[in-house]
């Protein structure tokens, strides 16, 4: 406990402003950090069936064992709470680079819990050791941007790291987004605005101490040395392909998805789920508009994954999630307008997906004639009318017009534009998927199905596309790629997106590398793309704990993560049928393309998924962890709480 | 051949503002990670959708240093090797008129140690130009910048740290 920790999980309580501090060690020795400590104290600090706006519904943000100790890339936090966005609510994650996960630590605490309810908007400021309530009646109504500027104004400090919401979360938008410095995900931002809080803002001075620092000044320059060399071939490779590249190294690593494999039509579509083919494709190219209009490279590690765009006449912003997907599931090729509307979403605070999505089915409602201008506040959603998305992201925002349906969720939308477009809505417990394709992605799809935090798309599944891979003459990475999964899940059909066979291994290889990020607070890019696998991870425990860890214990503390988030919603009342995807990925096959016909078989599905449920030690009739499985991992008291409640699934006969 | 005349040259332009600088220099010198105690500062204004301007700030081992000049102690010393200024925390009475003096604001007092602190090119090997992937920071011999490179390096340095200390002109982002 001497090193990585900061030392304390503060406590905070918006309703009488009352304010406490624990030790981390009491939840460190069991649950390490990060994420599995926040999914601990979220099963902890709340009751079954309390609502997403509830006072009583926490939300905790942690930063990891490795977040602020100077080892690359380890610079995120997480936020746990109960998602406003599921129907029915459920756990909800969100984890974010930046700033403000490193300062936590440098104020002195590893995780924040946040209850109760504010009488009027304010905004929490973290001072190292002091913390202070504070009047946030001027920032109320104002967008993420001006909230930001205000703030270091108010406190007179250019260093701030700042969490906020826009005005989308104050108006309890279901849709709306916790923001830190253009940074976003999961939507999670109505539950403060339930709150009356507007931000939290921390300084922290204090630093943290590690174990062995010359060891973490290595680790940090051989991997940078891998990522040069990377982003050396890639260079070379495109200039000697006659190909347009931007020297960034996270295009080189293959993190900007869209020029790489999304191009190659293998894995998205175009349309409100149609085919890839779409002859404007080439107008909506990253690499071209990124070389007109992005002014700066930005980011929170050496890899440093964000571009600043600027457009004349809109202002500076970032082109977020992928966003060069909204062209296409719009058919939307003006790009300047694209950007318009993401960073009007960075600004109200919303999700770019839940809006994209939506959008992209209204458009199709439009075509169909299922709805007319009418149902839309008369304006026409025609395809690729950016006018029309800016004026979804306004409607929505500020709860104007049609918008404030669309505000409580797409599905809320569609129960009032009647059973024709409801049947029209593909979508899991009220989340609309993404571009991905899991039609020709089995593992995806089952990653996406049974993920606790009912996410968009499981995409840290390890898989290789071999067309593109052999078209940008990586041969050899595939042979090692083909070699890497023989060894691992004893088939290379584990890593072809398309078939069934050694997946759900996969899948939960995938899961456990997920969480060991989040728990440890590192941007799972730097050791996924950097070549760095477990023993890294371990080696960079071991220098900024002096602990040794084994890979072993690193998946139990991920599997203890895993499990009490599944737990929550136990607790909920899921099960089973709630770990669906939409039928649509069953019965439409892929239209054209590489990948024209494929779709997915129900019963091979639902057998990776009785075999998933069984390797995890879950009951596959109702998905419930049994009581052994828990015990297997010291989460007793779990049982017993779920036992009460009746959630342990019942024991069969024995045999 | 001693690496007499190397300075490490700043790009503010090429900064991704990631702070990594900050991160090794403190796990260098202090033996802990704490951006507060870097030699180096990565100084960052920012108004979030119009402009954003990141400057790192690192000692530039001046011909005619202002802290050696100011200081009353005579503490500031040049390393013969590398020509580094650096601070003999012996005779440093942590008064800050070296702080005060700086034109960059490349020296600082210790908060807890209370004498002054500043970049000593790590002995002619600077972690902080090793770790920065975006070449932001490079360590390069005095005598092949030009003159001319110099001076415009001097006048983006200068430009930058403008528009970071107060309100830039409309549209500066780049």
């Amino acid at each position: 406990m001497k090193y990585g920790y900061a030392g304390s999980i503060l406590r905070i309580n918006l309703t009488d402003e009352s304010v406490s501090k624990t030790p981390t060690w009491e939840y460190a020795r069991n649950f390490l950090g990060g994420r599995a400590i926040n999914a601990k104290l979220m099963f902890e600090e709340s009751e079954a069936g309390v609502s997403a706006f509830d006072p009583g519904n926490p939300v905790i943000i942690g930063a990891g064992l490795l977040v602020g100790s100077g080892v690359f890339g380890a610079v995120r936090h997480e936020i746990t709470t109960r998602s406003p966005e599921q129907v029915p609510e459920g756990f909800g994650n969100v984890g974010s680079g930046g700033t403000f996960g490193p300062q936590m630590k440098y104020a002195g605490y590893d995780h924040i819990v946040i209850k109760g309810k504010a009488k009027k908007p304010i905004y929490i400021y973290i001072e190292n050791d002091e913390i202070h309530f504070r009047d946030a009646s001027a920032l109320w109504g104002k967008g993420i941007f001006e909230t930001n500027r205000l703030i270091r104004e108010e406190l007179g400090d250019p260093e701030v790291a700042i969490l906020a919401i826009g005005q989308a979360g104050e108006r309890l938008v279901r849709i709306a987004t916790i923001e830190h410095e253009y940074r976003s995900g999961t939507a999670l931002g109505a539950v403060w605005g339930a709150k009356n809080l507007k931000a939290v803002v921390v300084r922290g001075t204090k630093g943290v101490k590690v174990y062995d620092p010359e060891k973490i000044l290595e680790m940090n320059k051989q991997m940078l040395s891998i990522i040069e060399k990377k982003l050396k071939d890639y260079i070379e490779w495109c200039k000697a392909n006659g190909r347009e590249y931007l020297p960034y190294p996270k295009y080189a690593l293959g993190v900007d998805a869209v020029d790489e494999y999304l191009v190659q039509q293998e894995k998205a579509f175009t349309g409100y789920f149609k085919g890839i083919e779409w002859p404007d494709l080439e107008k909506t190219r990253a690499v071209p508009f990124l070389k007109k209009r992005m002014v700066k490279q930005t980011g929170c590690c050496p890899l440093s994954c964000i571009g600043i765009i600027k457009v004349p006449g809109v202002g500076t912003s970032v082109m977020r999630c992928d966003p060069f997907w909204w062209p296409w599931q719009l058919y939307l090729t003006d790009m300047d307008k694209a950007f318009e509307a993401t960073r009007l979403c960075s600004d109200y605070g919303i999700d770019n997906q839940d809006i994209a999505t939506p959008v992209s089915w209204l458009m199709q409602l439009y075509e169909d004639g299922i709805i007319t201008a009418d149902d839309t506040d008369g304006v026409p959603m025609e395809w690729g009318s950016g006018d029309a998305l800016i004026h979804v992201i306004h409607s929505v925002a500020n709860r104007k017009g049609f918008g404030d349906a669309l505000a409580d969720g797409v599905l809320n939308l569609a129960k009032k534009l009647g059973p024709k477009a409801e049947a029209l809505l593909i979508h899991r417990r009220g989340i609309v998927p993404n571009s991905d394709e899991f039609r020709n992605q089995t593992g995806v799809a089952l990653g996406t199905s049974v993920d606790t935090t009912c996410g968009r798309e499981n995409w840290y599944h390890d898989q290789i596309w071999e067309k593109h891979l052999k078209e940008t003459g990586r041969e050899k990475e595939l042979e090692e790629a083909y070699a890497r999964a023989r060894e691992i899940y004893g088939t290379e059909k584990a890593i072809i997106p398309w078939e069934y066979e050694g997946k759900v291994r996969g899948v939960i290889e995938a899961e456990y590398f997920e969480r060991i990020s989040d728990i440890l607070g590192r941007c799972f890019f730097v050791p996924k793309y950097a070549g760095h696998t477990g023993p890294i991870e371990l080696e960079a425990c071991k220098a900024v704990t002096g602990i040794d860890f084994t890979e072993e214990q690193l998946n139990t503390y991920a599997e203890k993560a895993l499990i009490l988030e599944k737990a929550y919603n136990v607790r909920e009342g899921f099960d089973r049928e709630d770990e669906k995807i939409h039928d649509f990925w069953f019965k439409e096959p892929i239209p054209d393309g590489p990948h024209k016909g494929r779709v997915l078989d129900k019963a091979k599905f639902e057998k990776m998924k009785d075999e998933y449920y069984e390797v995890r030690g879950w009951d596959p009739e109702t998905s419930w962890p049994k009581r052994e499985t828990y015990e297997r991992l010291g989460l007793e008291d779990v049982a017993e709480s779920l036992e009460k409640l009746g959630k342990l699934p019942k024991t069969k006969k024995q045999s | 051949m001693t690496q007499r005349s190397k300075v490490i040259l700043v790009d503010p332009d090429k900064c991704t503002s990631c702070k990594q600088c900050e991160k090794v220099c403190s796990l260098k010198h202090e033996g802990e990670c704490n951006p507060e105690l870097s030699r180096i500062k990565v100084l960052r204004n920012e108004i979030m959708g119009q402009y954003f301007v990141t400057v790192p700030v690192v000692c530039q081992q001046c011909e005619i240093p202002m802290c050696m000049e100011v200081c009353p102690t005579g503490a500031i010393y040049e390393d013969p090797a590398t020509s580094a200024k650096l601070v003999d925390k012996e005779r440093c009475i942590g008064c800050r008129m070296c702080v005060i003096s700086c034109p960059l604001g490349a020296i600082e007092v210790h908060p807890v140690k209370h004498t002054a602190f500043k970049c000593d090119l790590c002995g002619g090997d600077p972690e902080c130009v090793k770790i920065c992937l975006a070449e932001a920071l490079t360590y390069v011999d005095k005598d092949k910048i030009g003159f001319k490179e110099r001076r415009e390096g001097l006048k983006k340095l200068s430009d930058r740290l403008v528009l970071v200390a107060g309100m830039p002109a409309d549209g500066a982002t780049e």
